[in-house]
């Protein structure tokens, strides 16, 4: 070999170990993840001629109430099913991690039991339990027949007031050993070092609990919510699957994720408002809405570097 | 040190019991599932959809297999993963290399790109992406599905592989720069091996994702004969939604490959998800 | 023939500068070794001499030729590692020819060189093992091997004994040593051990902060220190640095301090440093006292093994003439500086035993009072 060759060589090398990674990443995500800032400024069908129309289809979001009554309606609807997730994740979530953090017979079994919804597909899910709710499914008929806790059966999906929290309730029971296991894992963490010197001191079971234990579960509530906010604001699989883009019923289960696809891809057949440069604002405002959480990531991210 | 952690009798009992109830809650749907795909018609379903079946119908998941067109979305749908898969490992394990180990001018920054696409999900950028896809000509192709797909997952994979190989240490790439080893044949000889076990539960996680990714099909494919398992399932419920044991069958069917990836290895799977932190 | 000269080499990561203009000359077949405290820029040093770092400013001559642009591999210089850094999924013949495979080299030469460097290194029954079922002397024998086979003008040694028990240390110290007179090459080693430093270097060079503080021969740098951080850092157990202020009966003004090996500190009743025993190590050999000075200052003293002190007995000490080590002195600290030329001057002889028995005559305190008073 040549001297001095090495060191071209390695460049070159270098070169081409990068390329591939970036090229992958940079047109398909990265390019348009930027692209939003330039798409949200046009008004474009996604065939024929593009016109830019500036901020105008901002104005049009929050100021024309079409598109803002179904942002506001979006919007707050998916805070309500992220909320109802949230509170069912941190609550049961810890309980069961608890639970499973004592000297509990069988914990493991418990705990791989528990894991299980986790790797399934969410479409085989929503369909699955999709099928275990309706009105002469599964459900009801252990409620009506078997418990005789209602008089008839119950319309979950059907019903307006109880389509959204029983999608909530469906995302729930999917991402629960999420929870289970991040905050399990915090406690078993803490464990080791400090429950045994509270406990020399004379400290209760609870009072090691509150004082010890649940100080430190903080960083795994917070990650928690935010890898769930980033998440139900993006990703709307079930309400798509299951009520269509347009939410059904009346828009009852209608959050940013549909508003999004509608805008860009047309809800039924009769839509006529398809905007790509709507869907982009769309988009960014999303991303404005969960950036706080993102940037969260980010930081938290990086330092652990 | 376990004392305090150790359950009376009693508390042991009511312990046990609220376990119980949320596991039975977890198996439910799935029991349910299974139990009825087995049954030989509708109305058992209806009638007592917790008893046993009057005859064992294992023909279900034939009829669904090849009443639908479950070999085709099947094979379409490990044609999809695999790629990702192979993809993926490789494309990130190669940036994470070079981003740790040879960094340059503005590595930092590209690094800072790929984060970005940890913190924002590429579905706000549905619109943006439709264009480009568009623009390459691969719409409605595997081609362009695998690469948006594997795209999505990029990030995630090079901030486990990242953060993975920032804790190796570096000497054993520089006794193979000492022995005048390229960068090829380090990566190839000496890092490969090393970071086995992060490429494993990134293979996992972007295994399973990819099986399960049901947006992403839906925006870029058209064509049936293009269908990865979870556009089919929708397909395959429009044609069956009443048939409720024919449902439930090709639910167990699409679910089959993620549940044997997780019990083969379950605990890399958690540990995907303790490290990573991240998204699905 | 492997002469390196090292002309004002510059090193940074990011601002914080590493290596202030090192000049450096290395004889031909020379053991050199860098010692000094953690970051003190050894290893950086040696990496930058390998090939790992890049230079900023500077030269590194390999008889005569400018190699600090070069790759590691075009260097003509092998490196054996802290952790071995063995590839654990090749065995030892794969780990040894690595090197050689890279260049591709043809099979019969490559397994012929094994062949031999493993002969060298007793490594023959263990070629088909993987390094995970080598004992922690046999990974740190492969290692070397592997920089052996490469026929290098020059070794490289990064703290390669550090994770080596006490015992297997010594060992592998006394096969390096061997090693190296049979190679006949160049060694560059880097430790912060340095007992390491004195038995195996025949120039020693001590680094702080990214500047070479002295270059010598070991017992240069343990006989003259050019100053307190060299006095402090060679020498096992380290010398005691003591107040001038705390010989007993001299008035000094200014805080001049001296400095005395343990090994040159003498129970001796006229002496004219008070102390009480805090501490008594017994080694057999050898024991040590802990002696703390009024002024709390800490000294340690050398014992012959039959001495009968105890804790809180207190002591009176004396230096053996001639082994004072003196900082440099400016100004007010002239007073102590006349002191301790005294010392200097002052004749020692060996007894028969072979510990060293001091002439007191001349040092002693009030010699030297008329000079305190003037």
């Amino acid at each position: 070999m040549a001297k001095g060759n090495y060191k071209q060589k390695a460049n070159l090398q270098r070169i081409a170990l990068l390329a591939p990674g970036v090229l992958l990443y940079g047109v398909f995500n990265f390019l348009p993840l930027l692209g939003l800032l330039v798409l949200c400024l046009v008004d474009w069908p996604g065939i024929g001629p593009m016109k830019f129309v500036g901020l105008d289809n901002f104005t049009q979001l929050f100021g024309n109430a079409f598109y803002r009554d179904q942002l506001v309606r979006a919007l707050g609807q998916n805070l309500i099913f992220f909320v109802i997730i949230i509170a069912a994740m941190l609550l049961l979530g810890t309980f069961f991690a608890l639970l499973l953090s004592f000297g509990t017979k069988g914990r493991n079994v418990y705990r791989s039991l528990f894991f299980l919804p986790y790797p399934l597909a969410g479409a085989a899910v929503a369909f699955l339990l999709e099928l275990i709710v309706r009105t002469r499914g599964p459900l009801n008929v252990l409620l009506v027949q078997g418990l005789h806790l209602v008089d008839k059966p119950i319309g979950f999906l059907g019903d307006p007031m109880l389509a959204l929290p029983t999608l909530a309730a469906f995302y729930s029971w999917h991402r629960m050993s999420f929870a289970i296991i991040l905050i399990l894992s915090a406690i078993v963490a803490v464990r080791i070092q400090l429950i045994e010197a509270a406990m020399l001191d004379g400290a209760s079971r609870w009072q090691t609990l509150k004082a010890v234990v649940f100080p430190v579960l903080m960083p795994a509530f917070i990650l928690i919510i935010v890898i769930v906010m980033v998440d139900v604001f993006n990703n709307a699989d079930y309400t798509l699957l299951l009520m269509g883009p347009e939410g059904s019923p009346g828009r009852a289960t209608d959050i940013m994720g549909t508003f999004l696809f509608r805008s860009a891809f047309g809800g039924s057949a009769t839509s006529v408002n398809v905007n790509f440069g709507m869907s982009a604002a769309i988009g960014l405002v999303t991303a404005i809405v969960i950036l706080p959480a993102a940037i969260f990531l980010a930081l938290r991210n990086l330092r652990r570097d | 040190m376990e004392r305090l952690f150790k359950l009376k009798p009693l508390e042991q009992i009511v312990v046990q019991f609220i376990l119980l109830v949320y596991a039975a809650i977890v198996v439910f749907p799935i029991g349910i599932a299974i139990l009825n795909s087995l049954k030989p018609n509708l109305g058992e379903v209806y009638k007592a959809p917790f008893a046993l079946p009057s005859v064992w119908s294992w023909d279900n998941y034939a009829e669904a297999w090849f009443g639908a067109n479950f070999q085709t979305y099947f094979l379409n749908s490990a044609i999809i993963s695999l790629s990702c898969v192979v993809l993926v490992t490789l494309c990130a394990s190669t940036t994470a290399f070079v981003i740790v180990r040879m960094p340059f001018k503005g590595s930092t920054f590209l690094f800072g790109c790929f984060m970005l696409g940890v913190v924002i999900p590429i579905r706000l950028a549905m619109a943006p992406l439709f264009v480009v896809v568009k623009s390459l000509r691969l719409l409605d192709s595997l081609l362009g599905v695998i690469l948006v797909q594997s795209a999505s997952m990029m990030p995630v994979a090079v901030f486990i592989l990242t953060a993975f190989l920032r804790a190796v240490p570096a000497e054993l790439e520089d006794a193979a720069k000492m022995d005048g080893a390229l960068p090829f044949e380090i990566y190839w000889r000496v890092v490969v091996p090393l970071i086995r076990p992060a490429l494993a539960t990134v293979a996992l996680l972007t295994f399973v994702q990819s099986w399960n990714e049901y947006f992403l099909p839906l925006i870029f494919l058209q064509s049936e004969s293009n269908f990865p398992i979870t556009l089919g399932m929708t397909q395959f419920r429009l044609r069956f939604d009443v048939q409720w044991h024919l449902m439930f069958a090709g639910i167990l069917i699409m679910l089959v490959p993620t549940i044997i990836a997780f019990l083969l290895a379950s605990r890399q799977f958690i540990q995907g998800l303790t490290q990573g932190g991240l998204k699905e | 023939m492997a002469a390196i000269t090292i002309r004002n080499l510059d090193k940074a990561y990011g601002k914080t500068r590493v290596l202030h203009g090192i000049n450096l000359e290395i004889a031909d077949n020379s053991f050199v070794v860098f010692v000094g405290p953690s970051g003190c820029g050894k290893s950086t040093l040696l990496r930058t001499i390998a090939g790992l770092e890049e230079k900023e400013r500077g030269e590194i001559l390999l008889d005569g030729r400018d190699i600090s642009d070069d790759a590691p591999v075009d260097r003509d210089v092998a490196m054996v590692f802290q952790s071995y850094a063995l590839y654990p999924q090749m065995s030892v013949a794969e780990n040894i020819g690595f090197a050689l495979s890279v260049a591709k080299e043809p099979k019969a030469t490559i397994e012929q060189k094994v062949t031999d460097v493993s002969k060298l290194l007793r490594l023959d029954d263990y070629l088909a093992r993987k390094p995970s079922a080598l004992s922690g002397g046999q990974r740190q024998r492969v290692a070397i091997g592997r920089a052996i086979v490469r026929d290098p003008k020059v070794f490289l040694f990064d703290e390669p004994l550090s994770n080596l028990d006490a015992e297997l240390r010594v060992e592998m110290r006394l096969q390096i040593a061997q090693l190296r007179r049979r190679l006949g090459a160049t060694f560059i080693y880097v430790t912060h051990d340095q007992v390491e430093a004195m038995t195996l270097a025949d120039t020693i060079v001590v680094l702080r902060s990214g500047v070479v503080e002295q270059v010598g021969s070991p017992m240069e740098l343990y006989h003259r220190p050019v100053n307190q951080f060299v006095a402090g850092f060679i020498g096992s157990p380290k010398m005691n640095f003591i107040p001038a202020g705390q010989l007993f009966g001299l008035d000094l003004k200014g805080a001049a301090t001296i400095g005395v090996r343990p090994e040159h500190l003498l129970l001796d009743p006229n002496g004219p440093l008070k102390g009480i025993v805090r501490t008594v190590e017994n080694l057999g050999a050898v024991s040590y006292a802990y002696a703390a000075l009024p002024d709390e200052t800490l000294v340690t003293i050398a014992l012959p093994p039959d001495h009968s002190i105890s804790v809180d007995q207190p002591l009176t000490l004396s230096i053996v003439p001639g082994r004072v080590w003196r900082g440099k002195f400016k100004g007010e600290d002239v007073l102590a500086a006349r002191y301790l030329r005294s010392m200097v001057i002052a004749p020692y002889t060996f007894s028969a035993e072979g510990m060293i028995l001091p002439t007191f005559a001349s040092v002693r305190v009030f010699d030297l009072q008329p000079a305190a008073a003037k």
